[in-house]
């Protein structure tokens, strides 16, 4: 679940912009494919059992 | 209630106060008591940040929901991972690297001073009042479960959190909230496992679920595109999206938890948390609610939740109210076997049977829908109040179903969360009163010990206050729409204020009567077309003080804000 890496970096001290860019990437992508696959079992829990007109 | 359960629940109270005020030894001054010296691990604060937005309004008012309304409420929270990814990359990384106690001290840097009193201002306002509202909710089943007076149970609730937070700083509130979210998960997991577990003989989950759906409490999306409707999937997407950003970015109760990270990254990771969890976590409560739902298909529930409520119609309309419970008891009787032999077919794997019962079984429910509110009707009109009887529906089956030791652990969680939620805006009034206020125009030069001293002093006045809203919060309407709306009302066009932050040319000017226009747009759509919903009030005041924002920061020009912050800009 963690987006911190294992030993992070000292506090204050900011990553290098092309290196923050890519793993803002990573994170972006990692979120929105929790999010849709969350959808998509919520979705499926109501076309399996939603029965009201 | 038996005395395993006050056990339980005192053990708790204990527990909590002991694990809080031991924290205080590391908080000898003001950076360590507002922020940890940003200290915390990730987890911790997206455990303290989750613990903070789910409040007790959550865990009583959102599973009576389910109870009543199913699963729809979800989609309320559509709209919270995007938000936390946007902010993961905008105001995160410029409020942490600013280094700021207070969000609303980042836009006197920005823009100017009077923004930087006002948007504080706002928040002391909103969540001071708010803060009430949080209180009140336990403290009304407390008053229905122990039959005190409902000024007791604040004073129960609101006192153990006042003096942890106050002694303990934020260091308190954060290893508190995470111990408490435990217990709030837990407290919900047995809840389920219990209410699974005692599915009557023949009922398998499956079959509960298909009957729960035969009467709508499971669906999830309606994607109707309505400006009134609350809980539609573009009201949460969008409107939710709003909210959230506003809630997370600018709200110092939120803003607070993620300073008191590591490092951006930490801050960054903390939020993150609840876009994974956050919709997990509510589908988990609202089906609470939909199994509770079930669980009253099959035995009776009371006619009226609130046992207080139908005392009084019992007494002071006796005849109405047996013939009311007499038809009642009809109407269940008949909807039970409708229920059974749905379920029944649907275990027999009997289609073309499973959908007549399914229509047999909604008429049914429609008559014990009919009977239910006619007996709200009734007490409306005996007590003169509003019988808010959904959220006394979880209340109720807790402490007249479960078996000893789970009422008890069911309080605890609704006592940690309201406590984590509590905790964590008195911390926050608290640091926006010294920082944004104290320090600035009270007495500007002291030493740490003193503003230390006077900070533990503010947090303790706004719990005293937030007990004082709290007796009076318990007569509005719902809960939970109470609590947003308080927030709805400021919250978006202080959203405009931090969005405008991020573009350049930007000025003071424009941030400054941008934020004056939002608030008017907002109050001006409240008044004049009430029908809309509060969710979207949050993109009415952002969007409206944006393009003010823009427009007056073009035409009007004024200092470039740039003057102030010009660094802090350029970071976004």
């Amino acid at each position: 679940m963690s987006e911190t890496p294992a030993n992070p970096p000292a506090p204050g001290t900011p990553a290098a912009p092309g290196e923050d860019r890519r793993r803002l990437r990573r994170i972006t992508l990692r979120v929105l494919i929790v999010q849709a696959l969350t959808l998509l079992a919520l979705w499926l829990l109501q076309a399996r059992y939603h029965g009201a007109p | 209630m038996h005395l395993v359960n006050w056990i339980i629940v005192f053990a708790y109270l204990a527990y909590v106060i002991h694990d809080g005020v031991r924290r205080a030894k590391g908080t000898h001054e003001i950076e360590g008591y507002f922020l940890a010296n940003r200290s915390l691990p990730w987890w911790a604060v997206g455990l303290s940040v989750m613990a903070t937005q789910l409040s007790a309004i959550t865990l009583v008012g959102a599973t009576g929901q389910g109870a009543s309304d199913g699963m729809r409420f979800i989609q309320f929270y559509f709209g919270l991972p995007v938000a936390m990814l946007i902010l993961g990359v905008t105001l995160v990384p410029l409020l942490h690297r600013a280094g700021v106690f207070t969000a609303y001290e980042f836009l006197e840097r920005r823009f100017d001073s009077r923004t930087r009193t006002f948007t504080s201002a706002l928040f002391l306002l909103s969540r001071g009042m708010s803060c009430g509202v949080i209180i009140s909710a336990p403290a009304v089943i407390l008053s229905v479960i122990l039959k005190l007076s409902l000024p007791v149970c604040v004073a129960i609730i609101g006192l153990p959190t006042v003096l942890y937070t106050m002694i303990g700083g934020v260091q308190a509130v954060t290893w508190v909230d995470v111990k408490q979210m435990v217990v709030i998960v837990g407290g919900l997991v047995a809840l389920l496992a219990t209410l699974l577990l005692g599915l009557p003989d023949g009922v398998r989950v499956d079959d509960a679920l298909h009957v729960a759906g035969a009467v709508g409490r499971l669906r999830t999306f309606d994607f109707d595109f309505s400006l009134t409707e609350t809980y539609t999937f573009w009201s949460g997407l969008i409107g939710g999206l709003f909210l959230m950003m506003a809630y997370f970015g600018t709200d110092q109760s939120q803003v607070q938890r993620y300073l008191t990270a590591r490092s951006v990254d930490e801050a960054r990771g903390s939020l993150l948390m609840s876009a994974y969890w956050k919709i997990p976590l509510q589908a988990l409560v609202l089906m609470v609610g939909v199994m509770v739902f079930v669980y009253y298909l099959f035995t009776q529930p009371p006619l009226l939740f609130n046992a207080d409520q139908e005392a009084r119609v019992r007494e002071k309309a006796p005849a109405e109210y047996a013939v009311l419970q007499e038809r009642y008891a009809q109407a269940f009787e008949q909807r039970r076997a409708a229920a059974h032999a749905l379920a029944a077919a649907r275990n027999a794997g009997d289609e073309a049977a499973a959908q007549r019962l399914a229509e047999e079984f909604r008429a049914r429910e429609q008559e014990v829908t009919a009977v239910r509110n006619d007996a709200l009707a009734l007490a409306a009109r005996v007590t003169g109040e509003n019988p808010r009887d959904v959220n006394y529906i979880i209340p109720a089956f807790v402490m007249n179903e479960l078996p000893i030791g789970l009422p008890g652990i069911f309080i605890a969680a609704v006592l940690a969360a309201a406590m984590s939620s509590i905790a964590a805006e008195l911390n926050s009034l608290s640091t926006a009163t010294i920082i944004d206020f104290y320090r600035r125009f009270v007495k500007t030069q002291a030493p740490d010990s003193h503003y230390l001293l006077v900070s533990k002093l503010a947090t303790g006045f706004w719990g005293l206050f937030a007990c004082f809203v709290a007796v009076f919060a318990a007569s509005l309407g719902s809960l939970i729409e109470v609590v947003n709306r308080f927030g709805s009302f400021f919250y978006g066009s202080i959203l405009g204020v931090f969005l405008l932050a991020l573009y350049r040319r930007a000025t003071a000017r424009g941030a400054f009567y941008g934020l004056i226009a939002g608030m008017s747009a907002v109050a001006a759509v409240t008044f004049l077309a009430p029908q809309v919903s509060f969710l979207w009030h949050n993109v009415i005041g952002a969007g409206t003080v944006f393009i003010v924002g823009v427009l007056l920061s073009w035409i009007a020009g004024g200092s470039p804000a740039a003057v102030a912050a010009e660094g802090v800009a350029a970071e976004g």
